[in-house]
């Protein structure tokens, strides 16, 4: 099982890896800085839910490989706003506690 | 004597002791697997600890579970698309055509699971199962609109670029008064170069085709009315543009084009071959990120798509929107 923090990178390299072109969001993202949990993935990060499809699998093999049997739908992942609700989205999953002020 | 005694006694007791303890510790010691050297240690200390199921999981966040789920598994649209994710927010609008007052009402609620139901290999392509019900209905004399769909269907990816729905429904139209049973096949193409965004003036445009095969028995119709079975085919294009802080990083446009062909028939009815086009300019009366999102949309539809029932016509609407995130 992974801690809170490993399950927020995890998210966020996955989002990474799916923005064209390429945002290194790990370098800007935190408090004051231009990316946080509230960042829209359509508004600011170009992301359009259609391009959530496309990471299912990929979602779905950390959660594997974290030692969570359950995996998250296609739709479910489609319909996620920011990258505050796919964080706790993936927490909500594995039933990893979200701390208080998180995500953020 | 007796003190002689006494002490070898506690001696006898003593060593032992001290030799049953040293044994099992050097077995401990032994085991790689450091959780099963600790449960070596534990048994040797008679440390009575629950077994593994019993031990308290991880507890999930303290609020925002029942609502996450709920979040993500209830959704209200203006329509049930042919994958069934629904597009804008329900819309209720007022107008004027041709000097006519009307009033229309778009809406559609989805209900979808968040976690798969299904075994692998399903459920790491993300399959899961939907139901939706909708409404499109407006007051116009000469275009008056009356559908009412139910369905339900599986959903999930075929690879990372292409997501499947296979939904089977009832459709029920009170203006031609049609009843059918309705089996969709739909797929969306995801493609990387098909989207690209400035992340410094937020400008941006994707766009996605699909394709997809519809199965429609007509149960009920009109007397003089033929009932029967049709199949068809339909591709279409959808893309969405973004301008960015041109428009004061509020306006989007969006557009949809689709082909319609039906390639199979029984009972005599005509097959259709039905264009459909669909653009709108959204101003959203908020920011981004806002929890209450109102929007001002303009929207002109022209032709006919079967997938919702909506029968050959041109209207524009100027509709007020509301999406709650």
């Amino acid at each position: 099982m992974a801690t809170y923090p490993e399950a927020k990178a995890i998210v966020i390299k996955l989002l990474t890896g799916v923005t064209r072109p390429r945002i290194d969001i790990a370098a800007n993202y935190g408090d004051g800085a231009k990316y946080n949990a509230d960042s829209e993935l359509l508004h600011d990060l170009g992301i359009p839910p259609e391009r959530m499809f496309s990471i299912v699998r990929r979602f779905n093999s950390e959660l594997h490989r974290i030692g969570v049997a359950r995996r998250v739908t296609s739709d479910a992942l489609a319909e996620q706003e920011t990258i505050g609700d796919v964080i706790t989205l993936f927490c909500e999953v594995a039933e990893i506690k979200i701390p208080a002020g998180e995500p953020k | 004597m007796m003190a002689r005694t006494l002490i070898a006694a506690l001696i006898g007791v003593g060593i032992p002791l001290s030799l049953q303890a040293a044994e099992p510790n050097r077995a401990c010691n032994t085991i790689r697997d450091p959780m099963l050297r600790v449960d070596c240690y534990d048994k040797e200390y008679g440390l009575n600890l629950p077994p593994e199921s019993e031990k308290p999981k991880p507890q999930p966040s303290d609020s925002s579970g029942a609502a996450v789920w709920l979040k993500n598994a209830v959704k209200v649209r203006d329509e049930i698309t042919p994958d069934g994710l629904g597009s804008d927010p329900a819309s209720i609008t007022f107008g004027t055509q041709d000097g006519e007052h009307f009033s229309a009402v778009k809406a559609a609620v989805l209900v979808k699971s968040v976690v798969s139901p299904f075994p692998e290999p399903l459920a790491s392509y993300g399959w899961g199962i939907f139901g939706a019900a909708s409404m499109d209905r407006n007051t116009l004399t000469d275009d008056r609109v009356n559908v009412w769909n139910a369905k339900i269907g599986v959903s999930g990816q075929i690879s990372d670029s292409v997501y499947s729905a296979i939904s089977y429904g009832h459709q029920r139209d009170q203006v031609k008064d049609t009843a059918s049973q309705i089996g969709l096949v739909d797929q969306i193409v995801t493609l990387p170069w098909l989207t690209y965004f400035n992340p410094n003036s937020h400008a941006g445009v994707h766009a996605y085709p699909r394709f997809g095969y519809m199965h429609q028995r007509i149960i009920h119709a009109a007397e003089d009315e033929p009932k029967g079975r049709l199949d068809g085919a339909y591709i279409g294009f959808y893309v969405q543009y973004r301008p960015g802080d041109i428009f004061g990083d509020r306006v989007l446009f969006s557009g949809y084009a689709q082909r319609f062909v039906d390639f199979a028939d029984n009972g005599g009815i005509p097959r259709r071959h039905d264009n459909y086009f669909k653009i709108s300019a959204e101003y959203l009366l908020a920011p981004y990120g806002s929890d209450v999102l109102p929007s001002l949309a303009l929207e002109r539809q022209v032709g006919a798509d079967p997938l919702s029932g909506t029968d050959r016509h041109g209207i524009t609407t100027l509709s007020l929107r509301l999406k709650v995130n």
